[in-house]
């Protein structure tokens, strides 16, 4: 079975570690790109651009719809950290954006759920175990959303850690990884200026580039560190199925998001397993649970580019959020079943009539998110 | 558990698998060395069946455990090495079925035709030692995938099938069979049998070696059909 050999191998390892390595850099430049073309735009337009998310709601709204779009809270909570940064966009906002983007990953491996429509039980496996990714952050953003908004529950930590970490808000901090990445976005402005854009055209094809790369960059890292760990991922799920769930999956959850840099690609590589009966709901759920806190680590870096602490304290308000989460709905046993017997009610109506599994995807992901942002804007 | 994710481990993936399955192949082997010696020797059978019992236990639940880990090889890994998956399944099935067989052998040490004065017993004998090295020889092909002694086993494979068949056959056209025991025939035929499906499931588990997966237990009706393909 074992056709390559050892020595090649090794050098194609070494050689996507490597460009793992550059993609890692190009996406900072990415996200300090982004905080660098909305600083070039005037304080007018960054108003006009972000007065429609002081709503909570719609904020919350559209961390959903962007996050879906885009197919990744990683790429999202980066963006909303580089708006931030920029200052075009405060704490206060963007922290129900950040709970939206955890929502909208969900997307994904609801997706991969619905390619085992056609065998009944398969299905409603694997609709239980995506839509129970569903079920804890919209319960988690239940609870902790009105308490964030009443008390500031959720940023009081993360505001507090990032006191800690860089000092107090308002000012900037000295990153390392801010004075490497300034370099190549001063490149990027003076190319758009070569090519005759300023002040808000510049700053429009600034955040634009600055997005693509983002968006490109995550892309590509996450394929590469796919690739690069997929034995290590399998040897982790087969341990996790040979001694069950509970902290052990979580953390197993955490570390394999941490490597791959996605949600998505964890929880949708559960969706096949819980399909076949190979992992049971409750072993997944903690799985799911870890996947949460581990992409939270891709805001952290972007807040490495940015080097300011209101961006430090929403990427750590990622974290702290889900963190909480898994406090008051995991560790707590009564609280534990209730997104599990949620996702299995879920799961039972989809199966009687397929057309809800559909309704489902695309009233809870877009329409709901649609109208809600439409409303309250 | 979460250090497992950390370790380097050379042998992940279907390379696992494979040795696993070779190990499988030996407590098969096992299973079928313990039930011939209680049927065709007086080896007390209640503590043969002890140590078949165990080993079967192994064998079945080695079995699950790697479908489940090709599960997730194919949902961690994409599907690029679909063909080997099917094949092992179908490969782990195989094995399974030779400890079950031997499982067969086994109930037929109560009645069979232990004395060495029955007609059957030397050929019994015989057939068995053949076996459980043609078994043993399952393993090392399969373990080193040698393609090339593999026709020359598919072969003596035939060659074993046709005279276990033969004696069956001669069994079931006996006229004389006044100086045996009553259970003797009856036992010697399943025995036969028993023997037939232990060397086709290992000539199964060696073709996997030189034929695609979807020509696994049909090679020989087929391999008129196909262009190009080695002769088996």
């Amino acid at each position: 079975m074992n056709t390559a050999s050892a020595p090649s191998n090794r050098f194609a390892g070494i050689a996507r570690s490597a460009f793992v390595v550059a993609l890692i850099y190009l996406f900072l430049v990415g996200v300090s790109s982004l905080e660098a073309g909305i600083k070039i735009m005037g304080q007018d337009t960054q108003e006009r651009l972000f007065s429609s998310v002081t709503n909570p709601i719609a904020g919350l709204c559209i961390g959903i719809l962007g996050t879906v779009l885009v197919q990744s809270s990683s790429a999202s909570t980066s963006i909303i950290v580089g708006l931030v940064a920029s200052g075009a966009l405060s704490v206060d906002a963007a922290v129900p954006m950040v709970m939206g983007a955890n929502i909208g990953t969900t997307v994904t491996n609801t997706l991969v759920s619905l390619g085992h429509v056609r065998q009944s039980n398969e299905f409603r496996r694997a609709f239980a175990a995506a839509t129970v990714h569903d079920f804890f952050n919209v319960m988690s953003v239940a609870i902790l959303l009105p308490l964030e908004l009443l008390f500031g529950t959720v940023s009081y930590a993360a505001i507090e850690i990032s006191g800690k970490l860089v000092g107090t808000s308002g000012t900037d901090w000295k990153s390392p990884i801010k004075a490497w990445v300034k370099a190549p976005v001063g490149w990027l402005k003076d190319f758009w200026s070569y090519l005759g854009a300023d002040g808000n055209i510049q700053g429009t094809l600034m955040v634009l580039t600055g997005l693509a790369i983002v968006l490109l960059a995550l892309a590509l890292i996450t394929k590469n560190m796919r690739s690069l760990i997929a034995d290590r991922v399998e040897r982790s799920v087969n341990a996790v199925l040979g001694k069950g769930g509970g902290a052990v999956a979580l953390l197993l959850g955490l570390v394999i998001t941490v490597a791959v840099q996605s949600s998505s690609i964890t929880t949708s590589i559960l969706i096949p397993l819980s399909a076949a009966g190979v992992l049971s709901l409750r072993n997944a759920y903690p799985v799911t649970l870890g996947a949460n806190v581990g992409t939270t680590i891709t805001a952290l870096l972007a807040a490495l580019a940015v080097a300011s602490p209101d961006a430090l304290t929403v990427a750590l308000t990622h974290t702290t959020f889900n963190v909480m989460g898994i406090f008051l709905l995991y560790v707590i046993p009564l609280a534990r079943d209730v997104p599990l017997k949620g996702s299995e009610a879920l799961a039972d109506l989809a199966v009687t009539q397929r057309s809800w599994a559909l309704a489902y995807v695309l009233g809870f992901f877009i329409v709901l998110p649609l109208v809600g942002f439409a409303l309250l804007r | 558990m979460v250090l497992a994710f950390f370790r380097k481990d050379p042998s992940s993936g279907l390379d696992h698998v494979v040795s696993k399955a070779v190990a499988m192949l030996g407590d098969a082997r096992h299973s079928f060395d313990l039930a011939t010696l209680a049927l065709l020797t007086p080896a007390d059978s209640e503590t043969v069946a002890q140590d078949i019992r165990e080993t079967d236990d192994r064998i079945n639940r080695t079995e699950q455990e790697l479908r489940s880990q090709l599960v997730v090889h194919i949902s961690v890994q994409g599907s690029t090495e679909i063909g080997s998956v099917l094949g092992l399944t179908l490969l782990l099935k195989k094995i399974e079925r030779v400890g079950d067989q031997a499982k067969n052998i086994l109930d037929l040490a109560t009645c069979g035709p232990k004395s060495k004065g029955s007609p059957y017993f030397d050929q019994l004998l015989d057939l068995k030692q053949r076996i459980s090295k043609m078994l043993q020889d399952t393993r090392e092909l399969y373990e080193a995938q040698d393609s090339d002694r593999a026709p020359a086993f598919i072969e003596v494979a035939e060659v074993l099938k046709d005279e276990c068949d033969d004696a069956v056959e001669k069994i079931l056209r006996a006229h004389d069979i006044e100086n045996v025991e009553p259970s003797d025939p009856a036992s010697a035929a399943l025995c036969f049998r028993y023997y037939k499906r232990v060397i086709s499931h290992a000539r199964n588990i060696v073709t996997s070696i030189i034929v695609p997966v979807d020509r696994l237990d049909y090679f020989d009706e087929s391999k008129d059909t196909r262009d190009g393909d080695p002769p088996v």
